[in-house]
């Protein structure tokens, strides 16, 4: 116990919890954003793993970091656009599509890394471009809390910064409310002048470009090439993350978190001898716990009113 | 809702449907009776830079040294598909024998091989219970060259290298726990414990064969432990061990192929921090197996166990280990490798020994 104890206190495992955080705070924000919008996020899997596949890939036909990034958040939008496309103008349900699209990416990935690297299973024969590491100026020689905020890839910064501007933009600004609005109801939406098209398509790209940046975190930060199938569970994780959150961006980051430090000490605890099917199914009972949770307290109010 | 119920049985239905017209339509040439022709079924996918890759290059060296008919098809992890493919080809017959891992699709292929004792049937890295008698099945002692590659680590942390530290700790991280994972496992342990006994031995489970980045999470907990040294089996996500390695300055023991030769041209520092490979020559025992076959000696409906003793199993003696680990290393390293090759040393297996016998060793080394 005290092993334990102690390796939890460290600056590494806290450092591990954010690093783990980061691709599932961009699925969930991305998720948010979708169901804001009123359209069903359950492609965000296939989309971030297009886009995790696209950055290495981008990056090394650009040479550059920022071609590898720009790249993987334009595959993003433009699967992001053909669900659109499938479901608001041809009507297809939306489950199915985003299975579809799901299924399409697991397979297109490995066809496109396969003509580009010669290689089924991942790119690492490409030259890896990877976003910088950022040492965060006053706060790095802060002891203790130093090590564990600064040097973090920029893109986990990036999705930090993202939960504060997306609570502006969807609570703050006229386009956020529409963007409400038309998710919550979009028959009243429309009843008084607004574009529900138009705003479903915003949706998608502010969406698309989140779930790129996801994407892009997992091949060109997390480790440095794309392997097949990484995101591996990310997308849907980042879901469950969505509702622990109650659609919030404040309470989504408090739950990325949630499923950060349940992953991290998963891996912390196997080391120490505790059997490892036992710990391999923490983040699952902690979502398990956290949406009944949410369910109960939702009860709760909803019983006052 | 019924609606979506509707669609879904529609998508079903076609899902179906179209995995069944999925099947190789045949080139009718390729069996006109005098060469033998193989079907290689990867359940999976190629590029693994491991397994079904050392299986792959099996296969291509049977087609140049034997002559023989060679055919693969990569059917992905769905194994839904796995049951219509292996089926319709043992229906059409188009192929003498049907090569698949058998530690995955083992229990399937017994049942389809019984359906059509026409078809003859080749598995890899399995043991076979039943006595089929269009079945032949080869198992590795990945217990022995993971003995070595517990020596090498346990030398290695011991070691004034570059990237060793002075904790006598070496770590294994597994793809999930699964008894031939947990008979790495233990030859690893032994071989650790035969060069210190007081050692420890760091034991993870990425949860995962895919997972990359979780796998490099796993290891990089274990080298901030003050592991230097890290012996994963865990598949593709063991690619995200190596390049922990790298960033943290820490060793690596590559699994089931060369993975430092792989990495050569490509990654120099991936390369460098790999400093052997256990191998399972999957290749190699593809060959002999068809090259016996050939010769009418293939021992069907049994399965042989091939050790180091039979080149089943070795670990990498590339020019990676030649240049990155000291003299006074190799040559002990090369000693145990005689050892066991001539039975002087027998490795404990996951696979026959007792499972209390086997749990006693790898608790005996735990942090």
């Amino acid at each position: 116990m005290l092993e334990f104890i102690k390796i939890i206190l460290t600056p590494e495992f806290l450092f591990s919890v954010i690093r783990v955080m980061t691709p599932i705070l961009f699925a969930a924000l991305a998720c948010m954003v979708f169901i804001k919008g009123g359209i069903d996020p359950i492609g965000i899997e296939g989309i971030m793993l297009l886009a995790s596949m696209a950055g290495p890939v981008g990056g090394y036909y650009t040479n550059s970091v920022i071609g590898g990034i720009l790249a993987a958040i334009l595959i993003s939008l433009l699967a992001s656009l053909l669900f659109g496309y499938v479901t608001l103008k041809l009507k297809s349900i939306e489950i199915l599509a985003g299975i579809a699209l799901n299924t399409l990416a697991s397979g297109l990935t490995i066809f496109i890394i396969y003509y580009v690297a010669g290689n089924k299973g991942s790119t690492q024969s490409l030259t890896s471009k990877v976003a910088p590491i950022i040492e965060l100026k006053i706060i790095k020689n802060i002891p203790y809390i130093g090590k564990i905020l600064s040097g973090h890839n920029i893109l986990t910064y990036l999705g930090i910064i993202l939960v504060f501007v997306l609570y502006y933009i969807l609570y703050r600004t006229p386009l956020g409310l529409r963007i409400r609005s038309v998710g919550e109801n979009s028959a009243a939406a429309e009843s008084v002048g607004i574009n529900v098209l138009k705003y479903k398509y915003i949706t998608l790209i502010m969406a698309g470009t989140i779930a790129g940046l996801g994407g892009a975190y997992m091949s060109m930060g997390y480790v440095s090439f794309f392997s097949r199938g990484m995101i591996a569970g990310r997308g849907f994780i980042g879901m469950a993350a969505e509702a622990m959150g109650r659609g919030n961006p404040y309470g989504i980051f408090l739950s990325s978190a949630l499923f950060g430090i349940a992953d991290s000490l998963a891996t912390q605890l196997q080391m120490l001898d505790f059997p490892s099917q036992l710990i391999q199914t923490i983040p699952y009972i902690i979502t398990i716990l956290g949406i009944s949770i949410y369910s109960y307290r939702h009860k709760k109010v909803r019983k006052v009113i | 809702m019924n609606k979506i119920r509707k669609y879904l049985v529609v998508v079903l239905v076609l899902l179906v449907l179209l995995t069944g017209c999925g099947k190789e339509n045949g080139n009718n040439n390729s069996n006109d009776g005098s060469k033998l022709s193989v079907v290689f079924v990867v359940t999976g996918q190629l590029g693994d830079r491991s397994f079904n890759d050392s299986a792959h290059e099996g296969i291509k060296a049977m087609a140049e040294k034997l002559g023989v008919e060679t055919k693969v098809i990569e059917i992905g992890r769905d194994q839904t598909v796995w049951r219509p493919t292996f089926e319709d080809l043992a229906e059409e017959g188009e192929y003498d024998i049907i090569i698949t891992n058998g530690s995955n699709a083992g229990e399937l292929i017994e049942e389809i091989a019984l359906e059509y004792p026409e078809q003859k049937f080749i598995l890899f890295d399995t043991e076979m219970e039943s006595e089929i008698v269009n079945l032949y099945a080869i198992s590795y002692l990945q217990n022995e060259a993971s003995y070595i590659a517990g020596v090498l680590a346990a030398l290695v942390t011991k070691s004034d290298m570059e990237y060793a530290n002075e904790d006598n700790k070496i770590g294994f991280v597994g793809g999930s726990e699964h008894p031939i994972i947990t008979d790495f496992l233990v030859g690893y342990v032994e071989g650790a414990k035969s060069v210190d006994p007081n050692i420890t031995v760091y034991v993870s489970y990425i949860g995962s064969w895919d997972d990359t980045a979780k796998g490099k999470e796993t290891a990089m907990a274990q080298y901030n432990q003050g592991v230097d040294i890290i012996f994963p089996a865990a598949e593709q996500a063991g690619l995200g061990c190596v390049e922990a390695a790298v960033e943290m300055k820490k060793y690596i023991i590559g699994v089931d192929s060369d993975q430092a030769m792989l990495f050569k041209g490509v990654n120099e520092d991936s390369a460098n921090v790999i400093l052997t490979s256990v191998l399972k020559e999957v290749g190699n025992s593809l060959v002999r197996a068809v090259d016996l076959e050939q010769k009418g000696n293939l021992p069907w409906g049994t399965f042989e166990t091939l050790g180091i003793k039979e080149d089943g199993v070795g670990i990498a003696r590339n020019e990676y280990f030649d240049k990155n680990v000291p003299a006074e290393i190799k040559e002990e390293v090369i000693n145990a490798y005689e050892q066991v090759a001539n039975g002087e040393v027998k490795v404990t297996s996951a696979l026959t020994d007792d499972s209390k016998i086997v749990e006693e060793i790898i608790r005996s080394v735990a942090p």
